[in-house]
């Protein structure tokens, strides 16, 4: 069994927005300390989401390209070696394809069905739905350019059908090994599979052949439950205000590292090391920190 | 167990075009003579689609309400009883208030959430056609709302899990009652697929909410005949027609509807289970008298 690669998301701004400890829209530096505390705590994958506006009328995302390049440029130079993965799975390829290009992320996360979720109440109860659907060839595009720009695409995997499409790319030849999805489990919303020890071993063994897989559970209660056992099974975990901001004893984590300590904490109970960034490259078949042409 | 509940689906019009034995296109008024088949030889339900014309890549089509009324009537006049069932699940909640209104149809099918079907075409034949969708919750609502005003019982399309996470949610408000009726569609290629196999049905079911009568649809004719008897000895009732698999178990295409019927009555027959008369449907999933002639 490989060593655990830990995943950090500390961008909750649409999953909890109530988070009384989440920086404002566009405050990079402080969001940084945050994925530069879970990175010293043992995270080598940082997933974030720059700065992204979600235009009200059509609710689809807006980027702030400089928002994206400073969070990375200062996670790369304070958080040596770590992966980035960018979110915002359902930007259009053009905004995918500028950012692979110019910003060369190692990771790149990629709707591959047709997403549905409805997220946390505000503080003032309200919440949001993102609704998105796509093309074959919006997803034939992205892998290709995925391909063109050296980036890993991380495969989001809501339902089975997500197994569908994987398979699709791999006949196209548009997903090289090794291959990596992240399941979701307990999202609410159209695309939901349930937060529980069944869904987690239906959705393992109905995986596509080679591939490695990863957790994300949004569930505060279910998730300190399925997160030992995708460690016990071999999976790696996702762990941050994103997904869950809650630690086990029901309190909101202060700072995203003290999730992440507690996946460590578990990681060791159960024997199961935990990957380096280095190690972590090794295992996801990146290269060296990537290099940004000039 | 509750006997078991047949419904038609006769329309490949997408799903199998080379079908060699389907009468012209999608809503063809010689389809009646299929269903009157199917219901003579123990179907209780028919799963129409009219005439439905859809543009490129999208779910919800254009729909020509006279010839699903004239589909219908036909349907209705050659047999004792049916129980009709709307297809064509994306049509918008204004053509689905038009047809409540002038066509009276027992049951109408509802997208559930996002919606991505990759109709393969047989083989060789044609190119893939992509239907992508997305129901918003206010759609849902709005639907829910309009059903329940004229009587009619939604079928909850379960591609996964998804669905039944709207069902909880539509539960909630109170807009969603008991008896529930889902039906686990599995192996329908593209992006909501769900794997065709026993394991994936046990999974699916499992969840489902109380006091919710469910229903199978495969669209794999290798895996369609096992998963039918699997439902059958679960307790789930079953939908069989061209639309889903033309083959027979024999691997030869079935000529008319009512063999792939046929097929059904015997497995039950076998495994003990009675067959639902439409009275008997109509009482088990909760409908009102049958419309008049």
């Amino acid at each position: 069994m490989d060593e655990l690669i830990i995943t950090a998301v500390c961008d909750c701004l649409t999953t909890w927005p109530a988070n009384p400890y989440m920086p404002a829209r566009g405050d990079t530096d402080p969001l940084a300390d945050q994925f530069v505390g879970a990175f010293d705590a043992g995270a080598s994958i940082l997933h974030h989401h720059g700065v992204v506006h979600h235009d009200s009328d059509t609710g689809r995302p807006r980027i702030d390209l400089g928002g994206w390049e400073r969070m990375t440029e200062t996670l790369r130079s304070r958080a040596k070696g770590s992966i980035m993965q960018y979110g915002i799975a359902g930007l259009t390829p053009e905004d995918k394809r500028t950012l692979m290009r110019d910003q060369r992320p190692e990771m790149m996360s990629t709707h591959t069905e047709p997403h549905d979720t409805h997220f946390a109440p505000d503080a003032d109860g309200h919440r949001i739905d993102i609704y998105t659907t796509y093309s074959r060839e919006w997803l034939l595009e992205v892998a290709r350019d995925s391909i063109e720009c050296g980036t890993k695409i991380e495969a989001e995997c809501f339902t089975t059908g997500a197994y569908w499409t994987i398979d699709f790319l791999v006949e196209e030849k548009l997903l090289p090994e090794p291959r990596y999805g992240t399941i979701f489990l307990g999202w609410p919303g159209g695309t939901w599979t349930p937060p529980t020890q069944d869904s987690l071993h239906y959705m393992v063994h109905n995986l596509p052949k080679g591939m490695i897989w990863n957790l994300s559970v949004m569930d505060p209660e279910a998730q300190w439950q399925l997160i030992p056992l995708a460690i016990e099974m071999g999976g790696h975990v996702r762990v941050g205000w994103e997904d869950n901001p809650y630690l086990p004893n029901g309190e909101i984590a202060r700072e995203n590292a003290q999730l992440v300590e507690v996946v460590v904490e578990i990681a060791e109970r159960l024997g199961r090391p935990i990957a380096s960034p280095e190690r972590a490259r090794e295992i996801l078949g990146l290269s060296t920190p990537a290099a940004v042409p000039a | 167990m509750d006997e078991l509940i047949i419904t038609c689906a006769a329309d490949s019009a997408n799903s199998y075009p080379a079908n060699p034995y389907f009468p012209g296109e999608q809503g063809d008024i010689r389809l009646a003579e299929q269903y009157i088949g199917a219901v003579k030889a123990g179907a209780a339900m028919c799963h129409i689609h009219g005439v439905a014309k859809f543009d490129a890549n999208s779910t919800s089509p254009r729909i020509y309400h006279d010839d699903w009324i004239a589909l219908t009537d036909a349907i209705r006049d050659g047999v004792d009883d049916v129980l009709i069932q709307n297809g064509i699940a994306g049509m918008s909640p204004a053509d689905k208030r038009i047809l409540y209104e002038r066509q009276r149809p027992e049951m109408m099918s509802t997208i559930a959430g996002p919606h991505d079907t990759r109709f393969r075409r047989d083989p060789g034949t044609k190119a893939p056609v992509d239907l992508y969708g997305i129901t918003t919750r206010a759609e849902l609502v709005e639907l829910c709302r309009d059903a329940n005003e004229a009587g009619v019982k939604l079928e909850v399309e379960c591609f996964t899990t998804g669905p039944i996470w709207l069902m909880n949610y539509l539960m909630e408000k109170d807009l969603l009652p008991g008896p529930r009726w889902a039906t686990m569609f599995l192996g329908w290629e593209g992006a909501c697929w769900s794997p065709p196999t026993v394991d994936a049905l046990s999974f699916m079911v499992s969840h489902l909410p109380p006091d919710t009568n469910w229903n199978l649809s495969v669209m794999d004719p290798a895996t369609s005949w096992t998963l039918v008897t699997a439902t059958i000895a679960m307790g789930g009732h079953v939908r069989v027609g061209w639309e889903d698999n033309p083959y027979l178990p024999n691997g030869e295409i079935a000529r008319e509807n009512a063999q792939l019927v046929e097929v059904v009555v015997d497995i039950a027959a076998k495994l003990g289970r009675e067959v639902a008369t439409p009275a008997r449907a109509r009482e088990i999933i909760g409908l009102r008298a049958p419309v008049a002639a």
